[in-house]
């Protein structure tokens, strides 16, 4: 009993090691000037972004270059709940009545969200499971332009190219944080279950694994549902960072800006999602504040134009070249102390079969 | 009784016939060995009982039921457990999950415990390292814990490609009581082997595999030593 005691805190580690640091650094933020607060609230949104990501392209070693349609999703759809009546009804006339009156508050609006964009990935299913490697990156990244046109061309819903304007951008670090330690508290109880223990092994070899009896589009299936569901929460926070929302804002570019931090932080661990997600943002601050230019206590910056796109291009491309597993390699934060509560044989022994329950 | 029925089996890669009309039988609690030189096919017929390769033509039946359009998790829950050459460890893992991830295809968690001590038993070796990351593995304790693995679900059909591979002959000694042990309780065994005297010494049936077409030896053990024999059969000098 004791050891199973020991072993449960210690395979809670990771999300307890990655909640920390998140506080850390959202507590120093708040120290910090109003642009400061602004960085570690879009640091806390992009954090949620990639935590629901991770949950999917981490688990199961499937590339997907589609999971901002699922943000998009709960973007879109966490607007429209929580703009005021008056206000969709100018911009939006032809938007059927009942969405017009429907008003919500964002905490409220947040889990329709998430299951909007749960349906949303049961749709996509079939068509995403059924391919592996770069055949599924290319099928994921055609399903974000396809949606991304829809959403630009569907004028009584999303206004089109115009976007939507007057969403409450009330988004603080306060608020975001408890929907990021919430989403790294559900990626962890996830990961450690039947279901995610199955599809990790599968990522490794998914022929061994179906041969073991492994249903792996069923265990890929949950996944995808679980990180669509988290993307969608996602996408509500960011609406109410941005304030306002054109097709722009849910394209490539945050797709691309969101494996960036997943790469750099370590593809293959939820530690790594959030580290990736901390370092990819105070950097791009950084960056941002070198490219305005300006008076950094002793030292005078001229503006560099461009330089944080570049750098942040850099960082990527030596990621790749010099650490492929990101910053943590793969690895979970505190797995020394997972490892140590496992060591003896006869405790794994005794749990050898407890883990996975029958699939 | 008939466990595993194959009926005019054809596989073809393009425009390559691999395996083309082979019949076979496999009888419950008994061991069959498909021998043959690289590129007969072998392989492939394994394959295709696992539900890894599209057949051209041909049924397969597993106790009567025919299984050629399943999935291979389908198969592996109906109770064919497959070692693949490659032997399919997964090295993230540790050898006690390796071992646990297994039990997926069981319905009763109790039988999935008394069949990993079973395995244990059976390979010494991994017990005393559980915990260890299955990548430090050398090449001998990955197929006794490919095997191992394979018998947590108390198949009912072990099919096991090429188990030899890659292995010392004192490795091969040890590999090979095991699989004599499993025989002996009664285990079903389609095996597929380059090594022909240890295959010979296993088997209750002997195949031999050339172009894809499938002959039964008679007296196989007499056999072995012939030049003859394995040069047809082998293709060896």
């Amino acid at each position: 009993m004791r050891n199973r005691a020991i072993t449960l805190v210690a395979g809670s580690a990771p999300a307890a090691l990655s909640t920390l640091l998140v506080l850390v650094i959202s507590g120093l933020a708040m120290l910090g000037s109003e642009t400061t607060q602004r960085t570690a609230a879009q640091m806390l949104v992009m954090g949620v972004i990639c935590v629901g990501t991770y949950i999917f392209v981490g688990n199961s070693g499937v590339l997907s270059f589609g999971h901002v349609v699922f943000v998009a999703v709960g973007a879109y759809s966490t607007a429209l709940m929580t703009m005021e009546p008056g206000l969709k009804r100018a911009l939006l006339p032809d938007l059927p009545g009942w969405i017009v009156d429907l008003h919500l508050g964002m905490a409220a609006a947040l889990p329709v969200a998430g299951l909007l964009a749960l349906l949303v990935s049961v749709l996509c299913s079939p068509l995403v499971l059924r391919l592996d490697g770069m055949a599924a990156g290319i099928a994921s990244l055609a399903l974000l332009i396809s949606v991304n046109v829809v959403i630009g061309n569907w004028d009584q819903v999303t206004r089109g190219s115009q976007g939507i304007v007057g969403i409450p951008a009330d988004l603080t670090v306060g608020t975001a944080l408890p929907w990021l330690i919430g989403a790294i508290v559900l990626a962890l109880a996830y990961q450690v279950s039947a279901s995610g223990f199955r599809l990790r092994a599968s990522r490794e070899d998914a022929v061994a694994a179906a041969s073991l009896g492994v249903r792996v589009g069923r265990e890929r299936t949950i996944a995808l549902v679980i990180s669509a569901f988290v993307c969608g929460i996602g996408g509500g926070l960011y609406a109410h960072f941005l304030g306002a929302l054109t097709p722009g804002d849910v394209s490539l570019k945050l797709t691309l800006l969101a494996l960036l931090m997943l790469i750099v932080g370590g593809l293959r661990s939820l530690s790594g999602a959030v580290i990736g997600t901390i370092f990819i943002s105070v950097l791009a601050e950084l960056l941002r504040r070198v490219e305005a230019g300006g008076d950094f206590g002793p030292i005078a910056l001229a503006p560099h134009p461009g330089i944080e796109q570049v750098v942040l291009a850099l960082t990527l491309l030596f990621t790749l070249l010099l650490r492929p597993g990101g910053i943590t390699s793969g690895r979970e934060l505190g797995h020394r102390l997972v490892r140590r509560s496992s060591r003896d044989v006869e405790t794994a022994r005794t749990e050898i079969v407890a883990a996975p329950e029958p699939g | 009784m008939t466990l595993l029925e194959i009926a005019d089996l054809h596989i073809s890669y393009g425009p390559v016939d691999a395996v083309r009309g082979v019949t076979l039988d496999v009888e419950k609690g008994g061991v069959v060995a498909i021998v043959g030189p690289n590129g007969a096919g072998k392989t492939s017929i394994l394959s295709a009982v696992q539900g890894l390769v599209r057949t051209r033509s041909g049924t397969i039946r597993l106790r009567g039921a025919e299984i050629t359009d399943w999935s291979p998790e389908r198969r592996a829950r109906a109770g064919i457990a497959f070692v693949p050459e490659s032997r399919g460890i997964f090295g993230s893992l540790s050898i006690a999950e390796n071992l646990s991830l297994a039990a997926c295809a069981l319905a009763e968690k109790a039988t999935a415990a008394a069949q990993i001590e079973r395995s244990l038993e059976l390979f010494p070796v991994l017990a005393d390292r559980l915990n260890q990351r299955a990548s430090v593995l050398s090449g001998g304790e990955r197929q006794q814990l490919a095997i191992g693995r394979a018998l947590v679900s108390s198949p009912d059909l072990l099919v096991l490609d090429e188990p030899s591979l890659g292995l010392a002959p004192v490795i091969l000694d040890g590999l090979f009581a095991s699989l004599a042990a499993l025989r002996d309780e009664g285990r079903t065994i389609l095996v597929v082997e380059q090594n022909v005297s240890r295959a010979v010494r296993l088997a209750d049936h002997v195949y031999s595999l050339r172009g894809g077409l499938l002959e039964r030896l008679e007296n196989p053990q007499d056999l072995v030593g012939d030049p003859a024999f394995r040069a047809k059969h082998l293709g060896m000098e």
